[in-house]
């Protein structure tokens, strides 16, 4: 029943991006409701997944790489309610509906769901798990809303009014998003690196170093754009190239035993 | 009922003539009764813009009523006091008379194409005639549809997107550029006449902090006084580019006068805060060089034209789009008229259709 709903969630964001393109295609936006529904439902579909498989292994569902890639899917769309809405940044939910709906995807189609021992629930690892993971939803969306910026400061630098042009948000409103998403994500992070220290079992050095690796590749972002005054435009690039960093340690997290 | 359309307008005679026509606002309440004491005149609208003014009637239709297009069009040609010619005038009639308004309140039959304004002009030419009693059940409806109609023209085709001209074309990038433009300050190098609009139009969308740098400070003060802001010397100016978030230059110099250098330092300051740069000169003021700096957005005389440019191009497509929506919400409302036992004589009859066609 859980991955039934999973699957129906999943249809609901494909249908989000399939009327953004239809939008784009016939160069005017759908209406709002429709828009916000249909990603909202989706949403309500990863949360009765979540609850469901949450409550069947009496514990936070982060115990094999397919809950972990749903979970960073829920992340990023709560996040994108939080943060995307505020900022006028509509559009960022055309960008949004296909990542998730691929995440959401990439976990039903490969054998991920795999059940493994999972020894006591210790308070702290769920902490650290759920949080850390809440880091990469906000990474993620900062991932989208640097792509965004950097397609609407190529077609003002170059004065190229396209239909896209017309649909993305003011450039300053972009780039002052993606600020708050890197430290949103930053902040997530510190709390999971954090509670990793209070865990009945610490992690593995190799584990902590790449979660690490992460946290300062983000932290040295912000502290250019602080301290240095970084321009939008690089910070935009940083995010997306960063991106690599929290793709890469799921990878080898959910492939090895760190 | 039957409807009618008389009028002039920017296609059909020179401003001279409009201006002998026109209905200033306090004689409108005027206008609409003498109007509607013409023989055949029901119900009526006055409008009257720079660049049309025409009246919208509605008539009973019968054998024994009077056809009032004809009292309308001396009525209106009397108010000049040297009468003109009858080919300036355009008439219409029953589907044609309907099509017209749609096409002016969306904007088709402007003389900038696709423009917004005529809406708001319209929209208060009917207020006022309703107010004054002067509307009935076939106008009130008519005018609803043509604003409906307007609006949907205007969110379903690209016929208002994109400004048409260089100002407008600067403003529309500074609002993709910072959103709101009520926290922008805007800083102009130069005394320009068209940086001067340029900063006008900046500030009707909403830009507050105006300040004016030119090489004669008296020139400056004397803007600046004009337009609400702050003068200062030009050796001064890059003083302010911590603050400024639109830099407008249209000095004569002969060399570039913003350049990356002079940039550079300031960017660090605004902590990735936007800098556009509208560079009106010929010679250019500002280096190109500066495209290449983060955050930093320059848009010379040759893109803004080239972006109202495309604007126009893109417009001029969609009018057979428009004309195609406007056909569909014709034949909608005559089909609802139709429906009307009060406007089924709207309808013109299969002879009318057949002389109109």
């Amino acid at each position: 029943m859980d991955l039934g709903i999973l699957w129906i969630s999943t249809g609901f964001f494909l249908a989000s991006f399939g009327v953004a393109l239809w939008g784009l295609r016939n160069r005017r936006q759908a209406p709002t409701p429709l828009r916000y529904g249909l990603m909202a439902t989706g949403f309500a579909g990863q949360c009765g997944f979540l609850a469901i498989r949450g409550n069947e292994l009496e514990r936070c569902p982060l115990t094999n790489g397919f809950e972990i890639l749903v979970f960073v899917s829920w992340a990023t769309v709560l996040l994108y309610f939080v943060i995307g809405t505020p900022f006028r940044l509509s559009l960022l939910g055309f960008f949004t509906a296909p990542l998730v709906a691929g995440l959401q995807l990439l976990a039903l189609l490969l054998p991920l769901d795999r059940r493994t021992d999972l020894g006591p629930t210790d308070f702290w690892l769920e902490l650290h798990a759920a949080v850390s993971l809440l880091a990469y939803g906000a990474f993620a969306l900062a991932f989208l809303a640097g792509i965004m910026f950097l397609l609407q400061d190529w077609q003002l630098k170059r004065g190229r009014l396209e239909t896209l042009f017309y649909q993305l948000p003011a450039i300053h409103y972009l780039g002052r998003a993606l600020q708050r998403l890197l430290l949103t994500g930053f902040t997530l992070l510190s709390v999971g690196i954090g509670s990793a220290f209070m865990m009945q079992r610490f992690p593995g050095v190799p584990k902590l170093a790449l979660i690490l690796l992460v946290w300062c590749g983000y932290g040295l972002v912000l502290l250019l754009h602080r301290v240095r005054g970084m321009g939008s435009r690089s910070s935009a690039i940083a995010a997306v190239l960063c991106f690599a960093l929290p793709v890469m340690s799921y990878w080898v997290l959910t492939r090895s035993s760190l | 009922m039957r409807v009618y359309c008389l009028g002039i307008s920017h296609r059909t005679a020179p401003v001279e003539l409009r201006e002998r026509l026109a209905v200033p606002d306090r004689q409108l309440s005027e206008v609409l009764d003498s109007v509607r004491d013409l023989a055949g005149v029901d119900e009526a609208v006055v409008l009257s813009t720079c660049n049309r003014v025409e009246i919208y009637a509605a008539a009973q239709q019968g054998e024994s009523a009077a056809d009032p297009s004809g009292a309308l069009l001396n009525w209106l040609s009397a108010r000049s006091p040297d009468p003109p010619g009858g080919e300036v005038f355009y008439r219409h009639a029953s589907r044609e008379a309907i099509e017209h308004l749609f096409s002016v309140a969306s904007g088709l039959d402007s003389m900038v194409l696709g423009e917004t304004e005529i809406l708001g002009q319209l929209k208060s030419a009917y207020a006022h005639a309703h107010r004054a009693g002067a509307t009935g059940r076939a106008l009130n409806r008519l005018f609803q549809s043509a604003f409906r109609v307007a609006k949907r023209i205007r969110t379903q085709t690209e016929i208002a997107r994109g400004a048409t001209s260089v100002g407008g074309a600067g403003v529309d990038l500074a609002e993709k550029i910072f959103g709101d433009l009520r926290r922008c300050q805007v800083l102009i190098l130069g005394a320009g006449k068209m940086s001067r609009r340029t900063a006008q139009s900046l500030q009707s969308r909403g830009a507050s902090g105006i300040i004016v740098s030119n090489r004669s400070f008296e020139r400056a003060q004397q803007i600046a006084r004009v337009m609400g802001g702050q003068a200062i010397r030009f050796d001064e100016w890059t003083s302010k580019l911590d603050r400024a978030d639109i830099v407008i230059s249209s000095t004569s110099a002969p060399h570039h006068i913003v350049t990356a250098e002079a940039l550079r330092p300031h960017l660090r300051q605004r902590h990735g805060r936007p800098l556009f740069l509208i560079d009106l000169a010929v010679p250019r003021d500002v280096d190109p060089a500066v495209r290449r700096l983060d955050g930093v957005y320059l848009h010379d005389i040759d893109t803004l034209q080239g972006i109202a440019h495309e604007a126009r191009k893109r417009r001029e497509s969609q009018i057979a789009a428009c004309c195609e929506l406007i056909s569909a919400e014709a034949d909608t409302l005559l089909s609802q008229w139709a429906g009307d036992r009060r406007l089924a004589t709207a309808l013109p009859s299969a002879g009318e259709l057949a002389r109109e066609s």
